[in-house]
């Protein structure tokens, strides 16, 4: 299929020409990835879903405008930090991310006693990802997007550097900080000290 | 380049983000520096532990909401200037059909039709006769006429009292009758005259009554002298507490010497009968609101002296609360009746320990400074009833029983209980069984006892409810014990659970005798919890008495979230009683308490022989339920006086005997077991001594202490000392504790609306 591998910008361009189908592919290709950086960003699902569907919905308003340089993938993820960011200064409930999976209301994350102790295979990858997120939680928003742009969407610097509006140079030091800190806050099983898998 | 520097680039360099020749002078570094070799480690093994917290999916309801926009949303919808021109011309468009509206209402005068049996059951004058338009609309209905009606020629009333009191027997009657401020029965006389009516007496009865008075000119009958039917229409009304009278204001001339209509004289036929209501009271159109509170006096300081036992039954009601609560969110403050503070206090958790192993439940005391009377003490009494997991509660045999009538068709009632009833059937574990009456005009079982297994089969029934028809309480409480009974599981928890809006008002559903009939029932171990929903027509002191009597509690419904509260997160309190009949009795000791208050229980007062004896009802605690009583206390060193009653004479006074001890008070309870066969009751001592007074004191105490003041300044009570709204917010917020479901936050905001309404209007000075 050679739409499957047409460039963001050019789907866009044929999506303001009508082309529905072109929208379709956008959102199935970035749908995943916008969903999770928001959801880690935000640490809350409805945040995270709002996200996604305003960032969508900012498309079909033909808000985003191809020019030579501005990356689709770089604007969408603006978009949607931008709508989590408000989403929190207006201070919308914050439900920690594993009560969203059941409802039932008071069960804030699993407490792991002492990590510090445990060794890395007693640790199962629900309580990993609490500890990571815990730690992440934990940034500054600029560090914590940098980071979470980079580990889990794999951005080049210069795209984080697009997304946060900044130079280079400041993306190297956001993530070198947001790592120096994990290093701190992350228990030494998870940074390589003893067995790795 | 420093090493400061070098350290950014080596997590650059991790990414593999770093220019040519920086690489190289990375690549340079790290062969000589140890430490910055072990971060460049640290990095790359950071990275794959990161990688363990996985990507999670977009639910697939949000990606199909996202993508039908697609097909909506091609073009943008709304540019900031549509929006405002829509958004204006909206305005504009309900200003239009508003205000003409606004306008004629006030001119207006309405004459809705209500059924005289069914909003008025009781022969009292009613407590709120503004939100109480009752039977006088009824008047305004047109009376049955009798077939032999006929429209007659009339001239002027005159004539005709003129003959009445020429016959001087009925006018002395009729002058007779004015005087006890009654009707002018017509029944002993054989003339057509009683029809007419002084305005006189028509008027006192109205002052009487307070209530509407309809005129009518009266038709007569024609042919025979028996037939005057006025009288009897008026006889009915008036067992009902209601005075519709008749008068003609045109009638009939009669022949002198037949007393038969004149056709001949009477000059143009008139129309028929002319209804309008007396001018002073207009009543413009509202839904008749038939909410009823039972009149409540607050309990007063009682001097120890005289009184030195204080007996009372224990309430895990919430209800009044949550009522108050709707009262407020809709900006109105809620009548005085309907303010029960021990329910307020009730409503909320309180953080009590946790009882040891043999016993349902702990006794917490606590003594401190009361807060809205610096000279006196409170006494706190906290009840926490022992936790049960659900897996532990022992099998249930549920009858649920639906009210369906009419009168159940709105929002927030028959579909409020469906949903409330979901959440209680997705609870159900196969053990447990459930079993569906409803009852409208008539009762009717819906679903046979079913495992919790099936829920889908229980949820399809409930989907299924519709409601219409009158409403048959009796029959249907009839039915649910019965049912109840055939299923009856012998070590379990066997429950009715009504859902209804409390209006019983069709069979011989008198209180008293449903109330026998529950108490009967009673004793074969069924409990009765009644859920109440709706607003407008709610009975709430009536369904309180029925779950009371039936060994149950009584929750008000108004929203999914206090159905939450009550049928998931307590249903263990909701459904399972651990300890009934509980009563507590307070023992003051004279030498350190001249007088004492108990704050709210006013309807649960029992009389200090009442507590040693096991026959006697009384409330009943829920697993991992709390109960708690406050108590106002003059200490015995106060310079108040309290009852003017002399010093008696051949009484010992000395309180010698028992001035040396530090107790202020000794707390007994009297519980049964609910699932013990035997009826008798155990009994539990504990005392508070002055020593434990403590200031400002635990959080539980100080959260009580400000519900109880909140409590006091919406029923405006005469106790409540310095209380004032801010107060009770200063208070509260400094004790809200954990509040894991935010209903100290809420309580807050409540307080804050109350605080913004009451504002008694006082005499202005200008007018002195």
């Amino acid at each position: 299929m050679v739409i499957e591998n047409t460039q963001d910008e050019e789907l866009i361009r044929r999506y303001y020409a009508a082309d529905q189908e072109a929208l379709k592919v956008i959102f199935q290709r970035h749908k995943e990835g916008l969903f999770n950086f928001a959801l880690r960003f935000s640490g809350n699902r409805a945040d995270a879903e709002d996200a996604v569907s305003h960032t969508f919905m900012m498309v079909c308003e033909k808000r985003y405008t191809i020019k030579p340089g501005a990356s689709f993938k770089t604007w969408a993820y603006a978009v949607a930090r931008n709508s989590c960011l408000s989403k929190m200064r207006t201070g919308a409930k914050f439900f920690p991310l594993w009560s969203s999976k059941n409802d039932s209301g008071h069960e804030g994350p699993i407490d792991v006693i002492d990590p510090q102790g445990i060794a890395r295979d007693q640790l199962d990858q629900k309580e990993i990802a609490v500890l990571l997120q815990k730690a992440i939680n934990k940034l500054g928003p600029q560090q914590k997007e940098a980071l979470l742009l980079r580990e889990y969407q794999g951005f080049s610097y210069e795209e984080i550097a697009q997304v946060l509006q900044c130079s280079l140079e400041k993306v190297k030091v956001l993530i070198f900080r947001a790592r120096s800190y994990l290093k701190e806050a992350l228990p030494p099983v998870l940074l390589g000290e003893g067995e790795l898998k | 380049m420093t090493h400061d520097d070098i350290k950014i680039l080596i997590s650059a360099y991790a990414d593999g983000e770093v220019t040519p020749s920086e690489k190289d002078i990375v690549e340079e570094h790290l062969a000589a520096c140890a430490e910055c070799q072990k971060d460049f480690k640290t990095y790359k093994a950071m990275s794959t532990s990161l990688s363990k917290w996985s990507n999670e999916t977009l639910s697939p309801d949000e990606e199909i909401n996202v993508q039908k926009s697609f097909e909506q949303r091609r073009e943008p919808m709304f540019t900031k200037r549509t929006a405002v021109i829509l958004a204006t011309t909206l305005f504009l468009v309900i200003l239009i059909v508003t205000v003409p509206q606004i306008i004629f209402q006030k001119k207006q005068i309405g004459y809705p039709s209500s059924d005289i049996g069914d909003t008025y059951p009781s022969v009292n004058p009613p407590q709120y006769l503004h939100q109480t338009p009752l039977v006088q609309r009824t008047g305004i209905q047109k009376p049955m006429l009798p077939k032999i009606y006929q429209p007659l020629p009339v001239v002027n009333t005159r004539v005709e009292m003129q003959l009445a009191f020429n016959k001087g027997a009925q006018g002395r009657l009729k002058a007779a009758a004015d005087d006890i401020g009654d009707q002018y029965s017509s029944a002993v006389q054989s003339r057509p005259m009683q029809l007419a009516m002084d305005k006189k007496d028509s008027e006192s009865s109205r002052a009487k009554y307070g209530l509407m008075t309809t005129f009518a000119s009266a038709p007569v009958g024609v042919g025979s002298h028996q037939e005057y039917w006025g009288n009897a229409q008026v006889g009915a009304n008036a067992n009902l507490g209601v005075r519709a009278s008749l008068r003609a204001p045109e009638a009939t001339l009669y022949d002198a010497n037949t007393y038969r209509p004149n056709y001949w004289n009477n000059p143009v036929p008139s129309p028929v009968a002319q209804w309008y209501p007396v001018q002073p009271y207009p009543m413009p159109y509202e839904e008749p609101n038939t909410e009823q509170y039972d009149h409540f006096q607050e309990n007063t300081f009682l001097g120890v002296k005289d009184n030195p036992l204080s007996t009372f039954s224990i309430d895990v009601d919430t209800a009044s609360y949550s009522n108050l609560r709707r009262f407020l969110m809709q900006g109105q403050l809620p009548p005085k009746d309907a303010v029960h503070i021990e329910e307020m206090i009730n409503y909320f958790h309180y953080d009590y320990p946790q009882p040891g192993w043999n016993v349902p439940f702990s006794i917490t005391t606590e003594l401190t400074p009361c807060p809205w009377m610096r000279t006196h003490q409170l006494a706190l009494v906290g009840l926490q009833g022992k936790k049960i997991t659900l897996e532990n509660l022992p099998p249930s045999n549920l009858v649920l029983l639906v009210d369906v009538s009419g009168s159940m068709g709105e929002d927030d009632k028959l579909p409020l209980v469906k949903s409330a009833l979901h959440l209680l059937v997705e609870q159900l574990r196969p053990e447990d069984s459930i079993s569906l009456a409803i009852f409208s005009g008539a009762a009717q079982r819906v679903l046979e006892p079913t495992s919790g297994r099936d829920k889908d089969t229980i949820l399809n029934v409930i989907d299924n409810l519709q409601a219409g028809g009158s409403t048959n309480g009796e029959d249907g409480l009839e039915l649910a014990y019965q049912m109840a009974k055939e299923n009856f599981k012998p070590n379990g928890n066997n429950r009715i659970i009504v859902t209804t809006d409390g209006d019983f008002n069709v069979g011989t559903s008198n209180d008293g005798e449903l109330i026998q009939m529950i108490e009967k029932k009673r004793e074969e171990g069924t409990y009765l919890t009644v859920l109440g929903f709706g607003m407008g027509n709610l009975k709430a002191s009536r369904m309180e008495k029925l779950a009371d009597s039936g060994n149950g509690n009584y929750a008000y419904i108004d929203s999914m979230d206090e159905a939450r509260k009550v049928l998931v997160a307590q249903l263990g309190g909701t459904i399972d009683a651990i300890a009934k009949d509980v009563k507590v009795q307070v023992e003051f000791n004279p030498a350190l308490v001249k007088a004492y208050r108990l704050i709210g229980y006013e309807k649960r007062m029992l009389k200090k022989e009442d507590f040693n004896n096991d026959k006697k009802d009384a409330g009943e605690l829920g697993a991992g339920g709390t109960v708690t009583a406050l108590y106002e206390i003059v200490p015995a060193n106060s310079k108040e006086s309290f009852g003017s009653v002399d010093a008696l004479k051949y009484q010992s006074a000395s309180a010698s005997a028992t001035s040396d001890t530090d107790e202020v008070m000794t707390v007994k309870l009297r519980y049964k077991n609910p699932k013990s066969k035997d009826d008798k009751s155990k009994l539990i001592v504990n005392t508070i001594k002055n020593t434990q007074m403590s200031a400002p004191g635990s959080e539980n105490i100080r959260f009580a202490a400000a519900v109880a003041e909140f409590g006091m300044l919406l029923r405006d009570s005469e106790y409540k000392g310095t209380s004032s709204y801010l107060k009770v917010i200063n208070e509260a917020q400094l004790a809200t504790g954990e509040d894991k479901d935010g209903q100290r936050a809420e309580f807050l905001d409540l307080v804050q609306k109350a605080g913004l309404m009451d504002h008694p209007i006082k005499p202005s000075k200008a007018t002195e």
